[in-house]
């Protein structure tokens, strides 16, 4: 009796003071699931894969980088978004603006730590990036944060920066990584460099090759100044080594979880299929690359040949020519191509013929090129496509691609880079702005079957995502889809 | 065997009471009430502590002497006492005792408290109300019997996880539902889904598509349950602390009488259910778009079956699923009408329960087994659980005491994915092919549906079943000491786990998987809740008619829940269903641990049994606070005056009268784990190999404090006409400031949320149960007739988010993505999203063409809590017959039928039924002239719009305002028939009872709700309510049941 009395108070003694778990109450606070600390090069990879990732893929939201193929033209809505999009309701959409920013953290926490270990190709390459993801979200948006951006609950409502003050942000990002890239790295960069490798010469000329890309964009602010410095940096660029596709930026898919190409996703959802207007003009041209972008079979099999859909147009109970796996960007292995050879060819053609102001040699010598670079690249996967697209390619450079100082000209410089820059569609949807929809001559606002046109003015830009609009008051809110961005006034 | 172990314990009883008592006379007798004997009559000779109990005829017998005072008990008579004289036999009848108010009440700690003596709200549940409605999980079983209490039963399948809240959620972004607790042990509900992280928030569409877990105190079978009583919160958990701040579900397992031997008893419940509500359908079309056929839709937009439409030429099709499309060009197409009500089974619950309980003056014992099965409605879909419990006291002195209690739960379930991905077929589903003949795989195993996004309905349901096995175990001891009256040290401890295996299996060419290849997961939970309960408890006599009751005592909480989550993509081998099959293999672990210690105390004085006062003081350190901050305490008042003992003169009509009144204070501090602190997350899967750390996208906060909850509450208890009439009513007002909430960040600060105290949610309401107790009572031979009324109204009210925000999403529906919000204004969970253009008086802006047009903005669109709940459970018993019956109401409240917003896209939904193909097409040619002003010319609109499909998709299907209805509802909950056979029956086949039942479920519903039963959530239990999403259908159901005591 006694005995168990005793051993009842021994229980009590064992159990009221302490317990099971034998850390104290702030050793249990510590998160066992994610760690207090890890090495830049794992933010590293995770930086220029949120915001890499995010070309070329679309969600129900907003990754406008794949929804603009309905703005420029290049594609037409077929059900769900796609439709809505083509038809210009745009609603406060979200998705692309979350994980960008999330990537720009990343980024930073490796330019900040990285330059205290000194891993200056690791920080060069984050700023890369960074300006990368902000001249596409600008291109977007115009005003976005980002002096006051990236700070958390410290600055919870940053301010919104103008587009001026992007451009600037992004040429400061763009001329410190060329910096970093000369300093002596004491860290060196291997394989979480997911798109070179590690190779931080490759990364150099692609920031002077961007560098050009976003002087470039200052065509109606400075036409000639920025053509300049525009060839400047595509000297550079090459000089470099950005002289054929090897150099190019995209982001590979190796087809295992989320990493399948988004086009692939595309052609089996068909939100989006060939746009009528854009179909026919390859057709006219004969040009190999409806074979690149096109699939004449739809995801379930059935033929549907090489029709495309008029903008605006709605629902309709035909089936339209997907972008698909036969070609060459459709498929769930292909790669997404951001910032190519071809495009740096084409901006040196733009610029050339803008700084002499008219037709020149050396514009037409870069058209030439870029037409040829990128055919000799856009080799369709399926095996009759390659064949006809083989077949196809000297009658379309001899009637295209052969362009000389008399007969270039501005039209055939931003048609041509237009029918090139299929699945870099924010990109493409810039050059378009730039001049005015002039380029190619059949845009015009999307008429619905109904035949009335979808609004009264061009789409300019994309309205603000809701969880900004939600969470930060300094978000605007008087914009319209039709206010012309800073950049394009 | 039994007769010898009963003749032996008898024998032995006797002997004993030979020893002891040999010097006294015996006294024998019948207790019983009008109907007959009456069992379990508790006997005690006044002022000592001997006694005994009548047996199952109602006699008795107990050794005692002349001049002792027998007292006779028995819950709900009347206390009777009977002076021993000469005579050698006493008999006695009882009468009924409509005053509960007697009652005692397990409160808060496992402390038993006179119910008149609390100054706030307790509501007790007895055993018979809880089996009789044949639930297998509790928290149904509850539903409709508490006042103030609202329970959501996520849908018809088996184990459905049911969420519980009591007088409304509080907090913004924690948990709201009440905290359970087995005979003092506080156990775990615990929702675990089929996602990586276990959670279903809403936040991402694709938690739509996920499984849905049942709560875990489903695991404790009622028929182990003596009571259940429910503290609403406020002074009643106040000396639990922040675990109860919603509130305590205080379970009550029934234990070993003193008496007559071994108690065995055994029941049996056969149950049939099927589908109770069914939406609406259109049969009018076929298969296609813009009127025409189309063999490549999803879309139900084609010709008319009016019409006798044929397949055109060329379509190849694979109508009865062989794997191969056969040309049926020019044949008609089929029209099978009732696919959605043929996809559902007829479900089959059994339960079968047995139980032994003995018991003498030394201890008593209580061991029970149980079974319940159950096959759903969806095909497939099961609930087995096997329950064994063992429960024992033992009293080693007239100081001490020791008990212990432990049951085991088994569950194997088979069960199926949410709307996004289980059943969306469904949504899609044309009437061309037949559900109930079509084969949904080839000789091969893959799929012969067409669609390369949307799974058919019967191949999830045969194929894409999460089955589990949940392995439980819950014990506890406890042992207590009376030292004295003044000084009681008692002491409980106890552990509850539980491991969780879940495993589902998508086979190859299931569309919902990466590249179609298939996928696996496989999930293992093992979970680890302890507590430890120290009390110190006394009674002081302060002065003559002043007492004074103490507690002191400490509490160790400790929870370590460690879950294992490994998905693996892509399957190499068909039919080969071990992760190893699959190509990419990727893996979480999630670890959550967390340990509170609290110490806390009380002091209730009582004078003269008409004023009482209880306060209480807790203080608690919580792992989850920083170091140096993680102490709060909490304080609470409470307190009664028995007013009716001024009013002798009025006791005939007014038998009783109480008023009462609480405040108190609750810390909670269930914010989410490692809230203080940054970190880095793993993000899967690896990219090209690599692997990604990124920063935690929400940041951590060093300065978090606990959450503090008030709460006011203030009523009135009132007893009429001898207890004829029963009057109870409680406001109350609960304030929850300084709420840890994930405040949203703008995404641009490189977060998405962090954590911070801001935030204040009010509720405030009102119950009252309204009892009139046998109401016939007046005529003689009526049957006994009890009426209850538990009518409750609950107001939320968002009163402050964190500065800047206009409000904080809890969740998103799924179609286009309502936001459920907590906004400043608005009651919590509030639904905003797109809705119609309207000008200032309400009235609908059209555009030229005489449509509605779609506002700018983001409307507020509805509320899902109801405005109020009231329950009438009738009771009616007459010669062995009992009939008893609970009708329910649920008055407003609102729900996102995106069900129907599928249905209108596809075309299926009886909305769509009206629609206009062409002008030509007779057989489609509707048109509407909406109700509202033309904008652009101020007109009342008398265009007649043409219902094409654009306007029932982008004006309807796509627009949240028309899918957010009204799901008031009145339902016949409960319905039940039992007739206990007759003593002088069941004694000649050596039975103590025989009860025979029927009862019945949701047998009536009335809405006006278009789809399904409105008693339905997609995401389970959780702070996401009101969003009904294709899952499965409520059910009705009938049972039979036998139970036998011997």
């Amino acid at each position: 009796m006694k005995k168990l009395i005793l051993s009842c108070f021994l229980i009590c003694l064992f159990f009221v003071p302490q317990s099971c778990q034998k850390e104290s109450l702030e050793e249990l606070n510590i998160d066992p699931n994610n760690p207090g600390n890890v090495s830049i090069t794992l933010t590293f990879t995770t930086g220029l894969d949120y915001v890499l990732y995010k070309y070329g893929r679309f969600t129900n939201g907003s990754d406008w980088d794949t929804w603009a193929g309905l703005f420029v033209q290049t594609f037409a809505g077929n059900h769900g978004s796609g439709i809505s999009f083509d038809q210009y309701e745009i609603r406060n959409n979200d998705a692309l603006w979350g994980r960008w920013y999330d990537g720009f953290l990343d980024l930073k926490d490796v330019i900040t730590r990285g330059a205290a270990l000194e891993a200056w190709d690791h920080v060069g390459a984050s700023k890369v990036i960074t300006a990368l993801g902000l001249g596409s979200l600008t291109s977007y948006y115009g005003a976005i944060p980002w002096s006051e951006a990236l700070q958390g609950a410290q600055l919870p409502q940053p301010k919104f920066d103008t587009q001026e003050e992007i451009y600037q942000a992004i040429f400061a990002l763009l001329d410190g990584a060329i910096l970093d890239f000369d300093k002596t790295s004491l860290v060196t960069m291997g394989a979480e460099d997911i798109v070179y490798g590690g190779d931080a010469n490759k990364w150099k000329a692609l920031a002077y090759a961007l560098k050009a890309r976003y002087e470039n964009h200052y065509s109606i602010k400075d036409p000639s100044g920025s053509a300049t410095r525009a060839l400047a940096a595509i000297t550079q660029a090459k000089n470099l080594g950005f002289i054929n596709a090897n150099a190019d930026l995209k982001f590979t898919y190796d087809n295992t979880g989320e990493y399948q190409n988004g086009w692939f996703d595309m052609f089996e959802n068909n939100q989006m299929i060939a746009s009528e207007n854009f179909m026919n003009l390859l057709i006219a041209t004969a040009d190999p690359r409806r074979l690149s972008y096109w699939n004449n079979i739809s995801v379930d099999g059935t033929a549907v040949g090489f029709t495309g859909k008029s903008n605006g147009f709605g629902t309709s109970n035909v089936s339209y020519s997907p972008i698909g796996p036969k070609g060459f960007y459709g498929a769930a292995t292909s790669p997404q191509l951001i910032m190519t050879h071809f495009e740096l060819l084409f901006i040196e053609a733009e610029a050339e013929f803008r700084l002499a102001g008219g037709p020149n040699a050396n514009a037409a010598t870069a058209l030439n090129a870029a037409i040829a670079a990128q055919l000799a690249m856009a080799i369709p996967n399926d095996a009759a496509y390659a064949t006809e697209y083989g077949t196809l390619t000297p009658g379309y450079i001899t009637n295209y691609g052969s362009e000389t100082a008399g007969t270039v000209t501005m039209a055939k410089i931003m048609t041509e880079k237009y029918k090139a820059m299929v699945t870099m569609n924010g990109e493409s949807w810039v050059d378009v702005r730039r001049h005015n929809y002039q380029y190619p001559s059949y845009l015009a606002i999307p008429v619905t079957q109904a035949g009335n046109p979808v609004a009264a003015s061009l789409i300019q830009r994309v309205l603000y995502p809701q969880e900004s609009i939600n969470t930060n008051p300094n978000t605007p809110t008087t914009v319209t889809i039709f206010d012309k961005l800073w950049i394009f006034q | 065997m039994r007769t010898k172990l009963k003749g032996m314990l008898t024998l032995f009883l006797a002997l004993i009471v030979q020893i002891t008592f040999a010097q006294e006379k015996t006294v024998t007798g019948t207790v019983s009430d009008k109907t007959g004997g009456l069992p379990g009559v508790s006997i005690l000779i006044k002022g000592q502590t001997t006694g005994t109990e009548t047996n199952f005829d109602g006699k008795y017998s107990i050794k005692t002497k002349v001049g002792d005072v027998l007292v006779f008990s028995y819950l709900g008579f009347k206390t009777v006492e009977k002076t021993v004289a000469a005579s050698n036999t006493i008999d006695v009848v009882m009468v009924e005792d409509a005053n509960v108010l007697d009652e005692i009440v397990v409160t808060a700690l496992g402390l038993s408290r006179d119910e008149k003596s609390l100054g706030y709200s307790a509501q007790k549940v007895k055993s018979d109300k809880i089996t009789g409605t044949g639930q297998a999980n509790l928290v149904n079983a509850l539903n409709g019997k508490v006042a103030g209490v609202n329970i959501v039963s996520s849908s018809g399948a088996p184990g459905a996880s049911s969420n519980i809240t009591i007088r409304g959620s509080s907090s913004i972004s924690g948990n709201n539902q009440p905290l359970f607790v087995i005979d003092g042990l506080p156990i775990s509900n615990n929702t675990d889904n089929g996602s990586s992280s276990g959670t279903l928030d809403g936040t991402d569409f694709r938690d739509y598509g996920k499984t849905v877990g049942v709560n875990r105190a489903a695991d404790i079978d009622p028929n182990d349950i003596e009571s259940i009583t429910v503290l609403k919160g406020g002074a009643a958990t106040a000396l639990y602390g922040n675990r109860a701040v919603n509130g305590a579900i205080i379970i009550t397992t029934k234990k070993g009488r003193k008496g007559d031997g071994l108690n065995v008893s055994v029941s049996t419940r056969l149950s049939f259910e099927e589908v109770n509500k069914l939406p609406t359908f259109t049969h009018q079309y076929a298969r296609g778009r813009n009127g025409a056929y189309s063999n490549v839709t999803h879309w139900s937009w084609g010709p008319a079956y009016a019409d006798n439409p044929v397949f055109p030429a060329g379509t190849n099709v694979d109508l009865t699923g062989t794997g191969t499309a056969v040309d049926v060009s020019g044949q008609p197409i089929p029209l099978y009408k009732d696919n959605y009500k043929n996809f559902w089974n007829d479900g089959t619950t059994k339960q079968v329960s047995l139980s032994v309980s003995g018991g003498d003056d030394k201890g008593n014992f209580y061991a029970s087994i149980g079974r319940n099965d159950q096959e759903g409605v969806i095909p497939n879909s099961l609930y087995e659980r096997v329950n064994a419990t063992v429960k024992g006291e033992y009293r080693v002195n007239d100081k001490f005491k020791i008990g212990g209690y432990a049951t085991y739960a088994n569950t194997v379930s088979a069960i199926h994915q949410g709307g996004d991905t289980g059943f969306q077929g469904l949504g899609y589903y044309h009437h061309m092919w037949d559900i109930t003949s079509r084969k949904w795989k080839d000789a091969q195993g893959n799929r012969t549906w067409f669609s390369t996004a949307v799974a058919e309905p019967l191949w999830t349901a045969n194929e894409e079943i999460e089955r589990g096995e949940v392995n439980r175990f819950i014990g506890s001891v406890n042992f207590s000491y009376d030292f004295a009256d003044w000084l009681k040290v008692s002491y409980r401890v106890g552990m509850d786990t539980y491991s969780d295996d879940k495993n589902m299996v998508r086979p190859i060419s299931s569309v919902n998987t990466t590249n179609r290849l298939g996928d696996i997961y496989e999930v293992r939970i093992n979970n680890k809740d302890f507590n430890s309960d120290l009390l110190i408890s006394g009674q002081l006599k302060l002065e003559e008619d002043l007492n004074l009751n103490f507690l002191v005592g400490n509490n160790v909480y400790e929870m370590l829940y460690d879950r294992l989550f490994v998905q693996g993509d892509g399957l190499s081998v068909g039919g080969f269903n071990d992760i190893s099959n699959a190509v990419t293999v990727t893996s979480n672990n999630l670890t959550n641990r967390k340990r509170t210690i609290g110490v806390f105390g009380e002091l209730s004085f009582d004078y003269k049994d008409t004023y009482y006062l209880t306060v209480t003081g807790r203080n608690d350190w919580s792992s989850t606070l920083p170091k140096g901050a993680n102490s709060f305490f909490y304080p609470s008042v409470s307190g009664s005056v028995i007013f009716s003992n001024f009013l002798e003169d009025q006791k005939d009509w007014l038998s009783f009268a109480k008023f009462k009144g609480s405040w108190a204070q609750l810390g909670n501090d269930s914010q989410g784990l490692y809230a203080t602190r940054d970190v880095y997350a793993k993000r899967d899967p690896n990219v090209l190999g690599l692997p990604r750390f990124t920063v935690s996208t929400t940041q951590g906060n060093p300065n978090i404090k606990p959450e503090i909850s008030s709460t006011w509450e203030l009523g009135t208890e009132l007893r009429f006409l001898d207890n004829f009439i029963s009057l109870d009513f409680t406001y109350y007002k609960r304030t929850t400031k300084d709420q840890v909430v994930s405040v949203p960040l703008s995404s641009t600060t490189g977060y998405g949320a962090y954590f911070d105290n801001a935030g204040e949610v009010v509720n405030k309401g009102i119950e009252v149960i309204l009892g009139v107790n046998n109401i016939l009572k007046d005529l003689n031979g009526a049957p006994r007739w009890d009426v209850l009324f538990n009518f409750s109204k609950n107001e939320s009210e968002v009163i402050s988010i964190p500065d800047g925000l206009d409000e904080i999403i809890i969740g998103y529906g799924y179609w286009n993505g309502a936001n459920i919000v907590a906004r400043p204004g608005l009651p919590y969970g509030t639904f905003v999203g797109s809705g119609y253009k309207r000008n200032t008086d309400g009235v609908l802006l059209l555009d030229d063409n005489g449509y509605p047009q779609v506002a700018d903005e983001n409307l507020v669109l509805g509320d899902p809590n109801p405005d109020w709940l009231m329950n009438i459970n009738n009771s009616i018993s007459y010669k062995g017959f009992t009939l008893s019956a609970t009708l329910q109401i649920r008055q407003g409240g609102e729900i996102l039928n995106d069900s129907e917003a599928f249905w209108v896209y596809a075309g299926l939904s009886k909305t769509t039924e009206d629609r206009f193909y062409t002008a030509g097409t007779a057989s489609a040619n509707g048109v509407a002239v909406f109700d509202g002003i033309v904008e652009s010319t101020g007109q009342q609109s008398n265009i007649a719009a043409p219902l094409t499909n654009g306007y029932y998709h982008n004006l309807n299907s796509f627009v949240d305002e028309a899918h957010i209805e009204d799901a008031s509802w009145v339902r016949l909950r409960d319905i039940s028939l039992s007739y206990s056979l007759p003593n002088e029956w069941i004694k000649k086949i050596g039975l103590k009872s025989a009860d025979i039942s029927v009862n019945g479920r949701n047998l009536w519903l009335k809405t006006n709700y278009k789809g399904i039963d409105p008693e339905t959530n997609a995401l389970g239990a959780g702070n996401v309510q009101g969003v009904d999403l294709i899952s499965a259908p409520g059910t009705k159901s009938i049972g039979m049941g036998v139970k036998v005591k011997f």
